[in-house]
């Protein structure tokens, strides 16, 4: 009788998520002495726990990039999103989260080289999740203006740079999967330097509107990098007027009084 | 705001019901969550925090990896922490199983071979927990589909000594008895058995039931698949009488995952587990919130 040399926990616990993930034929191999049949056939047991894990991953991807998979469809979406699961699994139980690195991965996937915009509205998809994420009972931050006035950030502030109009290219592609194709026109995959702001109104819905660069450049400067803050920037007092005027007229960001 | 669990009915709470929850709802004498989906400051958390003043909440945790022999994440643990402190829940669970390994977090509870050296892992990170936490954490026993050939104890056993060594409670899922019992040839009934003659009675401090899907494999055998995405089947309800009769009340959650359905199909469920309690243990009026006492003539 040939003997089992007994399996650690640590090499368990390795080789069945490595298996679960992915489905390494050796990871099985080192498995199968430790396991028996009962009544379930170990091939179909271990089978299950793949395709837990990969159900799981398919399904928290899906709901951040719901366009990605409108466009390409259930079956390639499930194929992509397991490549993307196998190359990126998470690391956190909170998969809310999960997915962030999907835009450059889609962008370096031979199969979706149909698509050029796929990467950017993979990237739209998950910053307008991301705003649907925040409190919208939240105080962003805010920045002095004077001594009495400052301007203070929707909840969930963010803002997306990319080359395509993904507002306009996610409209279309609902038209689209409502059965108007020729909503996804030509004119619409222009590529151009394009900036968007996002954040979370007051009634809980997601906000997004294009803005020029500058306007961009001074909502990072403001509130988004990591100087945002200490000091009002050197930006002239017309100007920063004027900007702040374009920002409250968007609604992203509030003028509020302050007490002294 | 209330905290502690009453032994009656309650239902998981998931996302699309986070409005209708909080009318109160015959049924629903409490909310059961998982807490990985409220850690941030986010618009969920403020749906909960609502319920949470309507009735009493008890956090179901996925994520510790209670089995990993890499322990557990503190960063997970402070975030748990300072979920609890703000929620205060009546109950904290996770399961007998690991989902962490080579670095990464797979979505699935990963069944843990009964050894010596499993308990002491667990063991060791429930310790853990529970001082992090400053609180009694109910460890939920898994369904089962994978058999080790060799195993030290058998289920029964090791949650038994696991209750001993840590001072943990036990949340017993009947449907996940059903499950494992099926999935590796043993009787469901003598395994519920087994569970409730090794654990102490006060050790179970909260029961969970949900639906599951038979899978009829191309060799012939029937697998089981613990999916929470159907009503509770009669045979689980038929373990559950089986149990409450030897526990007497023990708050008991309906969990519904996926194909979730309309809030009234849940209540409904929790109707019926309610009913169960109330034939074999009596009517129970102590202890539910305050919103059900209201509806009580006199």
């Amino acid at each position: 009788m040939i003997s089992v040399p007994p399996l650690s926990l640590a090499q368990w616990q390795a080789d069945l998520s490595e298996f679960a993930l992915h489905g390494t034929a050796d990871a099985a191999a080192r498995l199968l002495p430790h396991l028996k049949n009962s009544p379930v056939p170990v091939e179909a047991a271990l089978a299950v726990h793949a395709a837990c894990v990969h159900s799981a991953l398919r399904s928290a991807l899906a709901q951040r990039v719901p366009t990605v998979m409108a466009v390409v469809g259930e079956g390639f979406f499930n194929t992509l999103a397991e490549s993307y699961a196998r190359a990126n699994p998470p690391a956190a139980p909170q998969l809310s989260g999960w997915g962030e690195g999907l835009p450059a991965f889609i962008a370096a996937m031979p199969a979706c080289a149909a698509y050029p915009w796929l990467g950017d509205m993979a990237a739209f998809d998950l910053a307008l999740d991301r705003v649907a994420w925040a409190n919208p009972e939240a105080t962003g931050p805010a920045v002095p203006l004077t001594s009495d006035m400052a301007l203070v950030a929707a909840p969930g502030l963010a803002l997306l740079r990319c080359r395509y109009a993904v507002d306009r290219l996610r409209d279309a592609v609902a038209e689209a999967t409502n059965g108007n194709e020729a909503a996804l026109s030509a004119e619409l995959l222009e590529t151009a330097p394009r900036c968007y702001v996002l954040w979370c109104a007051a009634d809980a819905a997601v906000r997004c509107r294009e803005i020029s660069e500058s306007l961009a450049e001074v909502l990072e400067t403001l509130f988004l990098s990591d100087a945002a803050l200490e000091t009002v920037p050197e930006i002239p007092a017309e100007r920063l007027a004027e900007l702040a005027e374009a920002l409250v007229a968007l609604s992203a960001v509030r003028l509020v009084h302050t007490a002294n | 705001m209330f905290s502690r669990i009453p032994a009656a009915a309650g239902v998981g709470l998931r996302f699309p019901h986070h409005g209708v929850a909080l009318q109160p709802t015959p049924g629903v004498s409490w909310l059961e969550v998982h807490p990985e989906n409220y850690l941030l400051d986010s618009g969920a958390r403020v749906h909960l925090r609502r319920a949470r003043e309507h009735l009493p909440i008890s956090l179901h945790a996925v994520g510790l990896s209670l089995g990993s022999v890499a322990g557990v994440s503190r960063d997970s643990l402070q975030r748990l922490r300072a979920l609890i402190d703000e929620l205060e829940p009546g109950l904290v669970s996770d399961h007998l199983s690991f989902s962490v390994a080579n670095g990464h977090y797979l979505p699935d509870l990963f069944p843990l071979p009964y050894t010596g050296e499993a308990l002491e892992v667990v063991a060791k990170n429930v310790d853990a927990v529970q001082h992090a936490l400053g609180r009694q954490l109910l460890i939920e026993n898994p369904s089962v589909y994978l058999a080790p050939a060799a195993q030290d104890f058998d289920e029964p056993e090791f949650l038994a000594a696991l209750v001993k060594r840590t001072g943990c409670g036990v949340l017993l899922d009947i449907n996940n008895v059903y499950v494992t019992a099926t999935n590796t040839g043993q009787d469901p009934a003598a395994l519920l058995k087994s569970l409730l003659d090794r654990l102490p009675r006060e050790a179970i401090g909260e029961i969970h039931l949900a639906g599951h899907t038979t899978r009829h494999l191309d060799s012939g055998q029937r697998l089981l698949l613990d999916d929470h995405g159907s009503k509770v089947g009669d045979a689980v309800w038929a373990l559950y009488r089986e149990a409450v009769q030897v526990l007497g009340r023990v708050p008991t959650l309906v969990e519904w995952d996926n194909h979730l359905p309309e809030w009234h199909v849940l209540a409904t469920e929790a109707l019926q587990a309610d009913a169960v309690l109330i034939a074999l243990h009596g009517p129970m009026l102590e202890g539910l919130p305050m919103a059900f006492h209201r509806t009580v003539p006199g």
